[in-house]
């Protein structure tokens, strides 16, 4: 059974390049398009790996990660932070809130393959 | 106290104004005339920034609208590449069949399989590339958006501007009042205006992949 991929980004465009780059390699990949939906959808089914955006109408990517550490379900599933923050506050805050890795955008879709196979295989 | 002169200084601490000297009635003239040019600029500078956020807009619906047709292409290209791989595979999986058969240009076939192959892996290399390269969209969309907040700072810093040399200009009563507001408010803007250049979303300059950290 293929591994899930829950990835919360509110550009379109983003969340479709996110999902060609994972589908091509064989995840399911479950979009929303703002922290709370992200939020939602991961209470509704327990993904494998979540990839999520910092800047965010409803709910920012920081504020998602720490939710679900707070759920049990949620607490080894690894999350990386996709976003065009690069600064080291940023980083020390994802770090700090359970992030399990930081990727600056633009990603590269062979680096995001090899980053999400380390976590998930 | 009634006020009579239009050429008048204000009276500190009355709200009210006094006859000037011959020199500050010189000086009320050009400030007044600065007055009113602010005042009167509230129009076309109103229409300056909104056609500016209009054309930044139509910029960012243009992008949306190309990049989401160039990831369609680029979806329809990953769907025939994975279909052509799957004849591949097919076709290798006949051939191997026949082992034990010695097929005429057998060594052809398996060239042409392992240059397909190859291509395969180019053609997903240069697909990979545009991806990262069509992500700009993004960072441009970020960029606007920001753009659009201290647009909308800096209309609203001069609509207050022009609102309190309007308010000078018809003398009113209350202009003491009026101009403790409007520097509140001022103030606040220009916070907000600092505040969107501290919290710049996106400072990358190039297209160049970012880094990854792992924690």
């Amino acid at each position: 059974m293929a591994k899930s991929i829950l990835t919360v980004d509110d550009s379109a465009s983003m969340r479709q390049m996110v999902g060609f780059t994972l589908r091509g390699a064989g995840y399911d990949v479950i979009e929303a398009e703002d922290g709370q939906e992200g939020l939602d959808k991961a209470r509704q089914m327990v993904v494998d790996l979540v990839l999520t955006d910092q800047n965010m109408p409803k709910m920012d990517g920081l504020t998602l990660i720490k939710t679900l550490r707070m759920l049990p379900a949620y607490q080894t599933v690894p999350i990386l932070m996709l976003t065009t923050e690069s600064s080291d506050s940023m980083k020390s805050q994802g770090r700090a809130a359970g992030a399990t890795g930081w990727l600056v955008k633009p990603f590269d879709p062979q680096k995001l393959l090899e980053v999400v196979r380390k976590c998930i295989g | 106290m009634e006020c009579q002169d239009h050429e008048e200084v204000r009276k500190p601490g009355t709200g009210c104004r006094e006859p000037a000297s011959a020199g500050e009635k010189g000086s009320a003239v050009v400030t007044g005339a600065t007055v009113r040019l602010v005042g009167d600029s509230q129009a076309p500078v109103d229409q300056a920034f909104n056609a500016l956020q209009r054309d930044l807009t139509q910029v960012d619906a243009l992008l949306k609208d190309a990049v989401g047709q160039l990831m369609e292409s680029l979806l329809r290209l990953q769907s025939l590449m994975q279909e052509q791989q799957k004849i591949i595979g097919l076709a290798v999986s006949e051939e191997g069949n026949q082992d034990g058969n010695p097929a005429p240009g057998r060594e052809s076939f398996r060239q042409v399989v392992k240059h397909q192959t190859e291509f395969n892996g180019r053609i997903e290399d240069a697909v990979f590339q545009a991806v990262t390269s069509l992500q700009f969209q993004d960072m441009v969309t970020q960029l606007v958006d920001n753009i659009q907040i201290r647009l909308s700072a800096l209309r609203d810093i001069h609509q207050l501007i022009a609102h309190q040399a309007g308010s000078e200009h018809s003398a009113s009563q209350r202009a003491d009042e009026a101009l403790v507001q409007t520097i509140s408010s001022l103030e606040r803007k220009l916070a907000a205006l600092r505040e969107c250049q501290v919290r710049k979303p996106v400072r990358q300059a190039d297209m160049a992949s970012g880094e990854i950290e792992l924690f």
